[in-house]
């Protein structure tokens, strides 16, 4: 059956027209079947709220504003709370930024449970909020306060500010040379370049003696393990108390070997004095004695001679051995001598 | 001198059109009164101009609403940190709501309608129908361009609805798979800023635009001469006419309404 252009055209027009309704009631939000009550408060500004905004309570929606006018100097909201909502007492009413594009809604705090419910047609406590301008206009007043308190300091410090600046750029104290002075850079630099280069020969040697290195070391840990164990002479003198001991008491020892000897000095300081003095007299005696010595040594004079000329003792020796000899000779004719001696003396 | 004749001579015949249109609208708004008794015509326009326009302007608003809802989303993904890409609803429903549905279901319009009608009214204005109708004692204004008109003004608003509500679709479509917000975010952000003055403002304007594509389709088609190549100068002459019409009543429309 070929639909006629009348029957197209009413659905196409009904169908519109219904789609235009249902979108009007939902971005209204119009629900003739929702039940709720009116509550109503003041503000001295709303700032843009708008009927059919949205009423929130501790941040849930929980109705619209239904309406508002002017009543005695100040702005008469009407809220429409949706039933089955319980506000208290002493709920409070803000004028609040619903999203960042805009739109304001009423703000309700939740109030304490102890509180009554208001009924329909009760008033809300309010409280003002300050929009963007007043913050604005406040903030801006105290930055202006503040700017004028402290606009002598400001200057103050500028000044300062400047003036170190200046020196700085003049290269004046340690900062300045820091900065202007390029001699600092250049050392800077070439310590990094020497570091650099240090660098890479530790790293040549680590390569090429690493493994003797970490022996040294594994031997050296071992040794302070030793040592700490209190094994071997170092380890005793670390842990052992004796040593020690001793050496006190021979510093004690010597204390008292020095204030001997202090004393003994003190009373023979006489004696010390004249032994000092003769001092230089015992020198010269040493010295005239050491060239004595020498002389005789260079064979110089008669002990001299005695000692190193050999011809002497040769001579000695042949005299000694004569004379030996003789004596032998005159033992061998002792009693022949004897009993001519002896007749010749019988016979006188 | 030769120049300062063409624009003496220009503005003079764009006077002149100005004014035959206006006397054209009006003579049609005159023969409302026989609405009733052309009752069947007008069914037969708006079923021409609405129910057949319609699946073209609803692919063209799915489009349009993916488009929109990609390059916004794109753009305020760059500071997702702050979420405002949850507000890509709201940009498509209000942009939906105020400037594109009206106006490019109104250029669809005019280019597939306000083309047709000059066509058809030029066709018959070079082989002298309308003067036979005249001779018949038929007005042709009440024939021919009233009904047109009548149909004009009140599909574009029934289709801009559709429109309205096909691209917002697309957006919630993209918006979703795209710019990855929930549709409850997406259709939430958008009631939060729509009212009914957006969408009642933006019928409002596809009445008017409505209303300039019947009429200057009218207008063209009833002034065409020169055979079949007059017809195909008036055809786009009418669709360029639009156009330029819709764009400028546009402007002083927003400044009317908001």
């Amino acid at each position: 059956m070929a639909v006629s252009a009348e029957t197209k055209v009413g659905v196409f027009v009904i169908v519109g027209l219904a789609l235009l309704l249902a979108g009007t009631l939902i971005v209204e939000d119009v629900n003739p079947f929702r039940r709720g009550y009116v509550l109503k408060t003041y503000f001295d500004s709303v700032e843009g709220l708008m009927p059919g905004n949205v009423v929130t309570l501790a941040g849930v929606e929980c109705g619209k504003v239904k309406g508002m006018r002017l009543a005695d100097g100040r702005v008469e909201v009407l809220l429409q709370i949706n039933e089955g909502t319980i506000v208290r007492s002493d709920s409070v009413a803000t004028v609040a930024i619903q999203t960042v594009l805009g739109g304001k809604k009423i703000a309700l705090t939740m109030g304490s449970q102890k509180r009554p419910a208001l009924e329909p047609g009760d008033t809300i406590l309010s409280e003002e909020t300050k929009g963007i301008g007043d913050l604005a206009t406040e903030l801006t007043q105290r930055l202006a306060d503040f700017l004028d308190e402290s606009a002598p300091k400001a200057s103050t410090i500028l000044s300062n500010l400047e003036e170190a600046s200046n020196d700085l750029r003049e290269g004046k104290g340690t900062l300045g040379r820091l900065l202007t002075d390029e001699a600092l850079y250049d050392d800077a630099a070439k310590a990094i370049s020497t570091l650099s280069a240090a660098g890479e020969k530790l790293d040549k040697i680590m390569e090429e003696k690493g493994p003797e290195i970490t022996r040294i070391i594994e031997d050296l840990a071992e040794v302070t393990s030793h040592i700490r164990a209190g094994e071997g002479t170092l380890g005793k003198l670390l842990l052992d108390d004796e040593p020690y001991q001793n050496i006190l008491e021979a510093s004690r020892d010597l204390k008292e070997i020095t204030t001997i000897a202090k004393d003994l000095a003190e009373e023979r300081t006489g004696d010390l004095e004249s032994f000092l003095a003769a001092g230089p007299k015992i020198l010269e005696a040493a010295d005239k004695l050491k060239q004595f010595i020498d002389s005789i040594d260079e064979g110089e004079g008669t002990m001299g001679l005695l000692l190193n000329d050999p011809s002497l003792y040769n001579e000695a020796k042949a005299l000694v051995a004569e004379i030996r000899g003789a004596v032998e000779d005159i033992r061998e004719q002792a009693p022949a001598a004897s009993f001519v001696g002896l007749v010749l003396g019988v016979g006188q | 001198m030769k120049p300062l004749a063409a624009i003496g001579r220009g503005s003079g015949k764009f006077t002149n059109a100005t004014g035959d249109m206006m006397l054209l609208f009006l003579r049609a708004c005159y023969w409302l009164k026989e609405l009733p008794r052309n009752l069947p015509s007008v069914f037969r326009q708006v079923s021409f101009i609405g129910v057949s326009t319609l699946p073209i302007a609803a692919v063209m608003a799915l489009f349009v609403g993916m488009v929109l809802a990609l390059q916004t989303g794109y753009q305020l993904l760059q500071f997702r940190q702050l979420r405002v890409q949850e507000y890509v609803g709201a940009i498509v429903g209000l942009s939906m709501a105020k400037e594109l549905g009206p106006v490019m279901t109104a250029y669809l319009l005019a280019g597939r309608v306000g083309a047709a009608i000059t066509a058809e009214i030029g066709s018959m204005a070079v082989s002298e129908e309308i003067d036979a109708l005249k001779v018949m004692g038929i007005n042709p204004v009440r024939f021919l361009a009233m009904p047109r008109l009548v149909a004009c003004t009140l599909s574009l608003p029934l289709l801009v609805i559709y429109s309205e509500l096909i691209g917002i679709m697309g957006g919630a479509l993209v918006a979703t798979t795209y710019v990855d917000i929930p549709t409850k975010v997406y259709f939430d952000n958008m009631l939060i800023v729509m009212s009914v003055k957006e969408i009642s403002n933006g019928l409002v304007k596809a009445l008017v635009f409505g209303t300039i594509v019947g009429v200057v389709g009218c207008y063209q088609g009833f002034t065409t001469t020169g055979g079949a190549t007059g017809v195909g100068r008036a055809t786009t002459r009418s669709v360029v006419t639009s156009f330029m019409l819709i764009l400028i009543a546009d402007y002083f429309l927003w400044r009317m309404l908001w």
